[in-house]
């Protein structure tokens, strides 16, 4: 390899790992500024990733209802669709239909499910699942949201939702809402979990 | 440094005559030079032990995820680990190009500061997901490594990456109709730095690897591409393992180190063989024997064609049974395969046969090459084929002792006698 020709791999290197993740940045940022707000109702749960830290898993009403979907009718198939975004009378997102085309109009996001040899659809996924948080508040963000029984009492947690901005079927989690307070304001308030 | 044995044996054997001071001068030359190279071979590792938990460290320290830093400050950070890593990589290339250390180092160090941006960019969006997402994107950003400081490890670790991204991505979501076809872009990636290796330091105990970890990673992103699984499944698989075990013949250069292709491919022969010498599992996968066929004509035409051309473009360099039997096990399993479409059973006996053969064959050029490793190898597919029909038959427990003390004694016997044979050979030459 000549030197030119070193020099310029080089940056060509160096430009494509700086490239691929301010392209990523930025496609998250433009969905984070121009995105349309949905309230997704949820319940977290703290597990760990080996590369990526510690977050809540998050599991949403918006993934279950009845849903019919023609023309995926294979029996154990994953398949995926479009879900278009509504809002109940709360004020919180749930998907109103599942389409196969792409919407040209209204809010939308990319959902994958598993067909069982009809056109019925009783739960998707939806294309966010996590919110990462600091070391240690996973687990008291799920001990704090679990139902939990003082003395005789079931005591039911805050109600918490996430705050989703969702631009052409692109879908980021903007903030977690636990009890009507951000969650990072609300942690500093709670005792934590050991 | 000398060993301190040769430094004093050097001028004993100069007094006695027994060397020339040429000779003693030669020796002590070669084995000063012998040391510097452990030397260096001790600072590769440290460098490269030394980068990885360095890298390692950033992963952890952001996998903390600091809730108190802004999000512009979290983004920016980011880029700290790579742009560090190419800040090394960039002074390796210009102030140390011919140490393997910065070379080796400094590109790990990078590998794992894009893994730590990525990871840090997930965590501030909260990006979705799952693992297989985050290795493939980590892959990508990798692949230059290979080629501009082109560094071993980081080619090891690349390679691992892409198939753990395929075997994630497929076996996630098993039922979809997607097909994990970017790992074979990935492994494809690597393919012209191997070739690159393999002229330039073909010979080194580090294409060894490479070569470990190509044979590993293309065997296992080429099962990928079934939706089912079926014999006809297996007889491609043979094919390929039949491949591996040719590639020697692929190539002129006899210092090329090909031999981890040659231990993969023979590994799953025997593998496969070994399973498929019991009758249960010829039926059961033939009564089964449509699934999938159509939807995998392709993975399966490739597979079968990879190992049948292989074979005939090294016919005319290797003679029948040359080196080892791996080849000619393929064709006897396509044979097995046609007669276990009338009987099952039959097809099991064909295959309990091959792997007698095989043994038989393998022992003889253990004894041939006065090798210990090849003549037990022999010896314990012997042995293991017919201590497995242990589980097919009811034998008393007397007999059963009585062949397990026959093919103890049997081992012991041809052991023996292939270190006298040695000890012969050595005494005669």
């Amino acid at each position: 390899m000549g030197a030119r020709t070193k020099w310029l791999a080089f940056g060509l290197m160096a430009l494509f790992q700086l490239a691929l993740p301010g392209w990523m940045i930025i496609g998250h940022e433009r969905v984070l500024q121009q995105g349309e707000v949905f309230l997704f109702r949820t319940a977290p749960i703290d597990p760990r990733d080996p590369f990526r830290g510690e977050y809540v898993q998050l599991d949403f009403e918006a993934e279950t209802g009845n849903w019919s979907m023609p023309g995926a009718t294979a029996a154990y198939q994953e398949n995926m669709a479009y879900g278009l975004l509504e809002r109940d009378a709360d004020g919180f997102a749930r998907i109103g239909q599942l389409q196969g085309a792409r919407p040209t109009e209204g809010a939308f996001i990319k959902v994958r499910f598993m067909t069982w040899g009809n056109d019925d659809v009783q739960r998707v996924s939806l294309p966010f699942d996590r919110f990462y948080l600091e070391e240690g508040d996973g687990a008291t963000t799920e001990k704090m949201l679990q139902p939990q029984w003082n003395k005789d009492t079931l005591v039911q947690p805050l109600p918490a939702h996430a705050v989703v901005r969702v631009l052409h079927g692109e879908a980021v989690i903007e903030d977690l809402v636990v009890g009507g307070k951000s969650i990072q304001v609300w942690l500093q308030e709670v005792p934590t979990v050991k | 440094m000398l060993d301190p044995r040769l430094s004093e044996a050097l001028p004993e054997l100069l007094r006695e005559g027994l060397l020339t001071p040429e000779q003693a001068e030669r020796i002590r030359t070669r084995y000063q030079a012998g040391s510097e190279q452990a030397g260096n071979r001790q600072l590769l590792v440290f460098a490269i032990l030394g980068s990885l938990l360095m890298g390692l460290g950033i992963i952890l320290i952001i996998a903390h995820n600091w809730d108190d830093l802004s999000r512009p400050l979290r983004t920016l950070l980011a880029f700290v680990p790579v742009l560090l890593g190419q800040g090394l990589v960039w002074y390796t290339l210009r102030h140390k190009p011919e140490a393997t250390g910065w070379r080796e180092g400094s590109a790990l160090l990078l590998a794992c500061g894009l893994c730590a941006c990525v990871a840090l960019i997930s965590q501030i969006y909260h990006i979705h997901g799952e693992l297989s997402g985050y290795l493939l994107t980590c892959a990508l950003l990798m692949v230059p490594l290979l080629y501009v400081p082109g560094s071993y490890v980081v080619a090891l670790g690349y390679l691992a990456m892409a198939t753990w991204y395929g075997t994630l991505a497929r076996v996630d979501h098993w039922n979809g109709s997607e097909l994990p076809w970017p790992a074979l872009l990935l492994f494809a990636a690597a393919v012209p730095y191997y070739l690159q290796r393999a002229r330039a330091q073909g010979s080194s105990i580090g294409f060894w690897w490479l070569s470990l970890f190509m044979a590993l990673a293309l065997g296992t992103i080429a099962q990928l591409f079934y939706s089912d699984w079926s014999a006809l499944h297996v007889v491609a698989m043979v094919s390929l393992a039949a491949a591996y075990t040719l590639v020697p013949w692929l190539h002129r250069d006899p210092a090329l180190r090909t031999w981890p292709w040659v231990l993969v491919g023979a590994a799953t022969q025997l593998c496969i063989f070994f399973a498929f010498s019991f009758r249960e599992v010829w039926k059961e996968l033939m009564e089964e024997m449509d699934q999938g066929i159509n939807e995998d004509t392709l993975p399966l035409t490739l597979a079968l064609t990879t190992g049948v051309a292989i074979y005939a473009i090294t016919a005319r360099r290797r003679r029948l049974l040359e080196r080892w039997p791996y080849p000619e096990g393929f064709l006897l399993f396509v044979v097995a395969f046609v007669v276990a479409l009338v009987s099952p059973a039959a097809a099991a006996i064909l295959m309990n046969l091959a792997l007698l053969g095989m043994g038989v064959v393998t022992v003889r050029h253990g004894i041939e090459q006065g090798s210990l490793k090849r003549m037990n190898l022999g010896l314990a597919v012997l042995s293991l084929t017919i201590l497995m029909r242990f589980f097919d038959t009811d034998l008393s427990f007397v007999l059963r002792g009585l062949v397990f003390i026959a093919i103890g004694a049997g081992f012991l016997y041809m052991n023996l006698r292939l270190v006298r044979q040695r000890q012969r050979d050595g005494s005669t030459h």
